[in-house]
């Protein structure tokens, strides 16, 4: 079969309310449902998401951000994007998903 | 160029990336590549969601000039994109139609007589300086 196309994720957690995520590679159709594996323990504050390295993402990619936001907002935490590139935030205001990430000016 | 596909996740980044590639060649600027991409990505990745029951579907790309014809074609049972609520912006759904007619500089669903649907997206090309596309597509 056709190979997936590869998502690298970085989790620091580097104190125990405040998750960093970094996503490195495509996140789109196929590879959207790796982000459910991200374990967010009790406790947690804050989840950061770092998408500079992100070269490509679509709207299953985009689902996947807010079903994780979904999840931290179960532990009454909240996730911001902290990062992206020009690309990714055009893409991010022209869907409206800037404000509900909280996406930085840049 | 023309293409039948699996109706498997792992087709999509394949085609996209085989768009490119000839996008790449004949000069398209990159910010158009990038939109092309991710409008054709949304095409092949509703139809792999929804394209119930057919195990195949095409892709097929053309370009006149400087307007690229991007058709993508199933043999499921059809689609109404009326029937897909907008997104609202704390919901998971909804974004991929949203997000292909604000890049698309047109977007027609069609469903066949048959079975299936054909999703046509059509986009403007521009050429970054010196590209080697200007010069050989001719209508």
């Amino acid at each position: 079969m056709l190979d997936k196309t590869p998502l690298q994720i970085e989790v620091n957690a580097s104190d125990a309310t405040t998750v960093q995520l970094a996503l490195i590679g495509d996140l789109d159709f196929d590879t959207a449902g790796e982000l459910a594996s991200v374990a967010l323990s009790e406790g947690v504050e804050r989840v950061d998401v770092d998408l500079s390295g992100v070269g490509f993402i679509d709207s299953s990619g985009l689902a996947a951000l807010v079903r994780l936001y979904q999840r931290a907002a179960a532990e009454d935490a909240v996730l911001r994007v902290v990062a992206a590139t020009p690309y990714l935030r055009s893409l991010l205001r022209m869907t409206a998903l800037d404000r509900l990430f909280h996406l930085p000016p840049a | 160029m023309a293409l039948r596909l699996p109706r498997d996740a792992a087709s999509v980044p394949l085609i996209r990336q085989m768009l490119d590639g000839t996008l790449t060649s004949l000069g398209v600027e990159p910010q158009i590549r990038d939109d092309i991409e991710l409008m054709l990505t949304e095409a092949c990745s509703n139809v792999i969601r929804h394209a119930e029951p057919c195990d195949e579907y095409t892709v097929s790309a053309m370009v006149y000039d400087d307007l690229c014809v991007i058709r993508v074609t199933d043999n499921g049972h059809g689609f109404d994109p009326a029937a897909v609520r907008e997104a609202t912006p704390g919901s998971e759904h909804g974004r991929g139609l949203q997000i292909m007619r604000a890049l698309a500089d047109d977007v027609r669903f069609t469903n066949k007589r048959e079975h299936g649907a054909v999703v046509c997206l059509e986009k403007r090309l521009r050429y970054s300086p010196g590209a080697a596309g200007p010069h050989f597509i001719k209508t």
